[in-house]
C-alpha cells in the first residue's frame, strides 16, 4: 500500500512481538457472520500519472465569462494566500487541544476573531462556522436558547434561498415556525409588515444585507426589543458597509481569499455581543499566560462545547473550518483596511459600469434600493440576449425564474472584471445589436 | 535554532504602510459614484501590514504548530494519517477550485460524476444502499442522520419516540446531536469487557425508544461483539440504529456496517479518507443509509426529505481529495490500510502493556486506551502527555473516553513506520521511568516548547478573545 513504508520482514517482527501468527488473528473479535462478503470493489489502485491523465481527459472547459454570485463570489486570490496556506504546519495539524504545540493555530484563531469583530462592528466573534448557511441557523438556535418560550422566527423572503432551505430543515425539528417577511417589489427591501409586539415576541427577526437580490438592507424598521440577526453573504461588502445594528451578525467569508469550489468548504462567521458569549456556538480562543507569565493562547469556554458538555452543549460542532478561516485571515492581513476597501470599491464600480451598459441597451434594473456588487436586471426588453451570450460562453447572471421573476437575472461583478470592463460591455452590446 | 515567539499581527499594523493591490486602477471607472456613504469607523482599527511581514508572520506562526508531516500525531479517535500531496494538487486545480455551483449543468458534468462515484464508492465500502454527501463534518452528518430518524418515526405516525440510547463510551457529539433534534439522551453503561451488553439495553426497549447510537469499533478500539444482536433487538422494539463512523478506518474491507444492522452512519472524510484536518477543519461528513431511510435524505428529491442541511453541494473540495485517495489505493489498498492500522495499534499495545495500565483487556483494533492508574508520585495523564512533547511527540488523546478515568487514547494509523512507532514507545517508556525518578520534571512539562504549560483557567476567568486598538497605544 502506497502510504505505508512497513516491509514484510518488519510486519513479521511486529506479529512476533504481539504474539500472533498473522494479521488475520488480530481481527478475531469480528464475528464471522459480520465479515464482508460482497465482492463489489472500488476502482484502483491507479498510479499518480494515470490518475491525473484521466482527470485531465474528463475536464470540461469553464465558461469564458461568469457574472454569477448568488452567495458565492469569485474574487482575486493573491499568490501569497495560496502559498502560505499550503504549508504543512497549517494543513496537517489538528484542532488545537494541546496549546503548547498549537500556538500558531491558536494565534491565527485569535486574529480571526479580531478581524471578524472589526468587520462586523460587534464586540466579539467565535472561531468560525462550517459556512454561511449553517452560521445563519446557529444564530437562530442561539436566539432560541435565549428566548426559549417562543417558537416563531421572522425571516426576510430576500434571504439566500439555499440558506432559507437549511434554516427550514433545522427549524422543523425545533418545532419553530418560519414566518416570511415579504420584500418590496419596487425597492427590493424587506417589508417589516408585522406589529412591534409580534417582532419583540419572536425568537428573532432575520435579514440579509446585501440581500439575495443584492439590495442593501437596514434594521431601522425593526421594533425595539426584537432580537435582530443580520446575515452577510458577500463579506467584501463589509469593507465599505458597516452592518446595521443587530444582536448577531453572521454569514459567509468565502469572498475573503477562499476559492468558490462549488460552495464548499468555505468559512462561516458568527459575531455577537459579549453578554451572549456563554450561549454562543462554536470554538472560541482566548489569550492567557503560561506558567512563566508569557503570553499564550488556548481554546476557552469549552464548557459550552460537546466534548465537555455533551447533551447540554450549545452546539454539536466539533471539526469546523480552520483552514478556510486561515485563508481569510491571511487575505485580510495582506490587504489591510485600505486594500479591502480598494477591491470593494472596484467590485461595486464594475457592477455599476456594467449596469449602465445594460441600461443603454434598454434593460432595466428591477429594484431601486442601492446595492453593492450584485443587482437584478429585467431582461424582458431583450429576451434572447442571455441565451445568445450563454452560447458564446458568457453567463449573464443567474436566472430568477424560480423566484417568480421570469426574464430577470441576478448579475454579480467583482474586481476580477474591473480590468476587462470595456471588452465585456462591447461584447454585450454586440450581441444586443445582433438580436 | 529556537523559533521566536511571534506576537499577533496587529502589532505590525500601520495605516501608512503600502497595501496589496489586486488589479490596477482605472481613471474612468474610479470616478463612478457608489451612491452610498462608506463606513468611516476605520474598520475598528484594522490597518495595513507589509507583504513581506505577512509572509514572515504566518510562516513563523505555522512553526509554532505540530503537524503530521513532522511526525507521529497519535490522537485516538481523530485518525491523524498522512495527507497525500496528490490530493492537494488536484483540489487546487482551477477546474475544481473555481467552479461555481450555479453554473449551467454542462459545465459541472465532471464534478457531478466525481461526486456520484464517491457516493457509490462509500456505499460499496460500507454496505449501505445509498450515500448523501452533503453534511459539512462528522457531527453535522450525525445531526442529519438524527433528523432522518425523527422523520422516519413521524412518517409512521410514531410520535412518542423521544429517547436516544447513548453508550458511556460515545463521542460528545452523539448526545449533542440527539439533543439538538429534541431527543432525550439515556446513557447506557459498557460492560466489563468494554462492550455493550444486550441485557443492559433491555430495559429501554419500549415504545419511547427512537434509536441507539453505537460507535463500532468503539472508542476503546474494541469491536462491539453484540452489535448485530443489539441492532435486531432495537429494530424489534421499533427503534433504529445509528452507527458513528468515526472509526470506519478499522472496518474498511473487514465488515460493512450497512449489512450488520446499522440503518445509518456518517463517514469522516478527514479521518478515514485522508482529507486534511487543517487545525480544526474543514471536515466532511457524508452519511450512508439503507432503503428504509432513503426517502428522508436531504437530497432525495421526495416530499418526505428532511430538506437541505448545507448550502449547495456540501464540501466539494474534500470530496475530490477523498475520491483521489480511493482511486490511488483501490479496494486492495484500502483493505491493506485497515490491516496495517490494526497491526500498528496492536504493536504499540504489546510494547506499552505493563509500562502503562491497560484498564480493559479485550482485543482491540485500530486504537488502544491506557490510563494513569499505576503511575508513581501522583503523576497524571496530563503530566505524561505534556512531558511527551519534550521528547518530540504530539500527545495522544487524553481523558477520553470519559468512562475510563485518566484515559490516554493512542491511535497510530497505518501510515506510521515501525521505526516511528518504536521511537514513540521508547519515548513513552522514558517518560514513565522519569515519573518515578524525577516527577517534578513531568509536573512542570513541557520544557522545550515556545510556551510552557498554559493557564487555561485564567483564559476562561478573564475572557480576552479579541485584540483592541487601545493595546498598541
Amino acid at each position: 500500500m502506497r502510504y505505508s513504508a512497513t516491509t514484510p520482514n518488519e510486519r513479521q517482527r511486529m506479529l512476533d512481538t504481539i504474539g500472533v501468527s498473522s494479521v488475520a488473528d488480530l481481527f478475531q473479535s469480528v464475528p464471522e457472520a459480520a465479515r464482508t462478503r460482497s465482492a463489489a470493489s472500488v476502482l484502483g489502485p491507479l498510479p499518480e500519472g494515470t490518475l491525473l491523465a484521466e482527470l485531465e481527459a474528463g475536464k470540461v472547459a469553464p465558461p469564458r465569462v461568469a457574472l454569477i454570485g448568488g452567495g458565492l463570489y469569485r474574487h482575486f486570490i493573491p499568490a501569497t494566500v495560496d502559498s502560505l496556506c499550503a504549508r504543512s504546519e497549517w494543513v496537517t495539524s489538528y484542532t488545537p487541544y494541546q496549546p503548547e504545540v498549537s500556538q500558531g493555530t491558536l494565534r491565527m484563531y485569535y486574529e480571526f476573531q479580531t478581524y471578524v469583530s472589526m468587520l462586523t462592528g460587534q464586540e466579539l466573534s467565535n472561531g468560525g462556522m462550517y459556512d454561511g448557511s449553517t452560521a445563519c441557523v446557529e444564530a437562530v438556535l442561539m436566539a432560541k436558547r435565549l428566548r426559549p418560550k417562543t417558537n416563531r422566527v421572522l425571516v426576510s423572503a430576500a434571504l439566500n434561498p439555499q440558506y432559507l432551505e437549511v434554516l427550514r430543515t433545522y427549524m422543523r425539528f425545533q418545532n419553530v415556525e418560519v414566518v416570511l417577511l415579504p420584500f418590496d417589489r419596487s425597492t427590493g427591501h424587506t417589508l417589516i409588515n408585522v406589529d412591534a409586539q409580534t417582532q419583540a415576541d419572536a425568537i428573532a427577526v432575520l435579514l440579509q444585507s446585501p440581500n439575495t437580490y443584492g439590495v442593501i438592507e437596514d434594521t431601522a424598521g425593526i421594533a425595539p426589543g426584537a432580537f435582530r440577526i443580520v446575515v452577510v453573504t458577500e463579506a467584501q461588502s463589509l469593507a465599505l458597509l458597516k452592518p446595521p445594528p443587530a444582536e448577531v451578525v453572521c454569514g459567509e467569508l468565502q469572498s475573503l481569499g477562499i476559492p468558490v469550489q462549488l460552495g464548499g468548504p468555505t468559512a462561516g462567521f458568527f459575531a455577537t455581543r459579549r453578554e451572549f458569549v456563554r450561549s454562543m456556538p462554536g470554538r472560541l480562543v482566548g489569550r492567557t499566560v503560561d506558567r512563566h507569565g508569557t503570553e499564550a493562547f488556548c481554546i476557552t469556554l469549552a464548557t459550552r462545547e460537546q466534548f465537555i458538555r455533551r447533551e447540554k452543549a450549545t452546539s454539536n460542532i466539533c471539526t469546523s473550518s480552520g483552514l478556510m478561516c486561515l485563508r481569510s485571515v491571511v487575505y485580510t492581513s495582506l490587504l489591510g483596511r485600505k486594500g479591502l476597501q480598494e477591491v470593494a470599491r472596484q467590485s461595486a464600480r464594475a457592477a455599476r459600469a456594467f449596469l449602465a451598459a445594460l441600461e443603454e441597451i434598454g434593460l432595466k434594473r428591477a429594484f431601486s434600493g442601492n446595492f453593492f456588487n450584485e443587482f437584478v436586471v429585467d431582461c424582458s426588453a431583450r429576451p434572447e440576449l442571455a441565451r445568445r451570450l450563454e452560447a458564446a460562453g458568457f453567463l449573464l447572471g443567474l436566472p430568477l425564474e424560480a423566484h417568480g421573476l421570469p426574464h430577470h437575472r441576478l448579475v454579480a461583478l467583482t474586481e476580477i472584471e474591473y480590468p476587462k470592463m470595456a471588452a465585456l460591455i462591447k461584447e454585450v452590446k454586440t450581441h444586443a445589436h445582433a438580436s | 535554532m529556537p523559533t521566536p515567539l511571534e506576537r499577533v499581527i496587529f502589532h505590525r499594523a500601520d495605516a501608512a504602510k503600502e497595501h496589496f493591490h489586486a488589479v490596477a486602477a482605472d481613471q474612468a471607472l474610479d470616478a463612478i459614484d457608489l451612491g452610498f456613504s462608506e463606513r468611516n469607523d476605520g474598520l475598528g482599527g484594522m490597518e495595513q501590514v507589509g507583504e513581506v511581514e505577512v509572509v514572515r508572520h504566518y510562516t513563523r506562526l505555522s512553526l509554532l504548530n505540530w503537524d503530521i508531516d513532522r511526525g507521529l500525531y497519535p490522537l485516538g479517535s481523530c485518525t491523524m494519517k498522512h495527507n497525500p500531496r496528490l490530493n492537494e494538487r488536484v483540489a487546487a486545480d482551477p477546474a475544481y477550485a473555481d467552479a461555481h455551483p450555479e453554473w449551467p449543468a454542462t459545465y459541472l458534468a465532471q464534478h457531478k460524476r466525481i461526486m456520484s462515484e464517491l457516493a457509490h464508492d462509500l456505499a460499496t465500502l460500507s454496505g449501505f444502499d445509498k450515500v448523501c454527501l452533503q453534511p459539512a463534518a462528522g457531527a453535522h452528518g450525525e445531526l442529519t442522520a438524527v433528523f432522518m430518524i425523527r422523520a422516519w418515526h413521524l412518517s409512521r405516525g410514531d410520535t412518542k419516540r423521544d429517547v436516544f440510547l447513548i453508550p458511556d463510551s460515545a463521542h460528545g457529539t452523539n448526545p449533542a446531536s440527539a439533543a439538538m433534534s429534541g431527543f432525550r439522551c439515556v446513557q447506557v453503561k459498557s460492560g466489563p469487557n468494554g462492550t455493550l451488553r444486550i441485557e443492559d439495553i433491555q430495559a429501554h426497549l419500549n415504545e419511547r425508544l427512537a434509536a441507539i447510537m453505537i460507535t463500532n469499533p468503539n472508542t476503546l478500539g474494541i469491536y462491539e461483539t453484540q452489535f448485530s444482536d443489539i441492532a435486531d433487538a432495537v429494530h424489534k422494539a421499533g427503534g433504529l440504529v445509528y452507527m458513528d463512523g468515526a472509526n470506519f478506518n478499522a472496518a474498511m474491507g473487514v465488515f460493512q456496517p450497512g449489512r450488520i444492522g446499522a440503518d445509518v452512519m456518517h463517514f469522516n472524510l478527514h479521518k478515514t479518507f485522508t482529507t486534511p484536518h487543517g487545525g480544526g477543519g474543514p471536515g466532511s461528513g457524508p452519511i450512508g443509509f439503507n432503503e428504509n431511510l432513503a426517502p428522508f435524505a436531504p437530497d432525495s428529491g421526495l416530499p418526505q426529505s428532511i430538506g437541505r442541511v448545507k448550502a449547495w453541494f456540501g464540501q466539494w473540495g474534500m470530496y475530490i481529495r477523498a475520491w483521489v485517495y480511493i482511486r490511488s489505493l483501490g479496494s486492495s489498498g484500502l483493505s491493506e490500510a485497515t490491516e496495517q492500522a490494526v497491526l500498528n495499534a496492536n504493536y504499540l499495545r504489546s510494547r506499552l502493556d505493563g509500562v502503562l495500565n491497560l484498564p480493559v483487556k479485550a482485543a482491540t483494533l485500530h486504537e488502544v486506551v491506557f490510563n494513569d492508574r499505576d503511575l508513581p508520585n501522583k503523576i497524571t495523564t496530563l503530566d505524561l502527555a505534556k512531558r511527551l512533547i519534550d521528547f518530540g511527540f504530539h500527545p495522544p488523546t487524553v481523558y477520553f473516553p470519559i468512562h475510563v478515568p485518566g484515559a490516554l487514547m493512542i491511535e497510530p494509523t497505518e501510515t506510521e513506520s515501525l521505526d516511528e512507532l518504536d521511537r514513540f514507545c521508547d519515548a513513552l517508556c522514558a517518560v514513565v521511568t522519569e515519573a518515578a525518578e524525577d516527577p517534578e520534571r513531568l509536573k512542570t512539562a513541557p520544557h522545550t516548547t515556545c510556551v510552557s504549560r498554559v493557564d487555561e483557567v485564567l483564559a476562561a476567568r478573564s475572557l480576552d478573545v479579541r485584540w483592541t486598538a487601545a493595546e498598541c497605544g
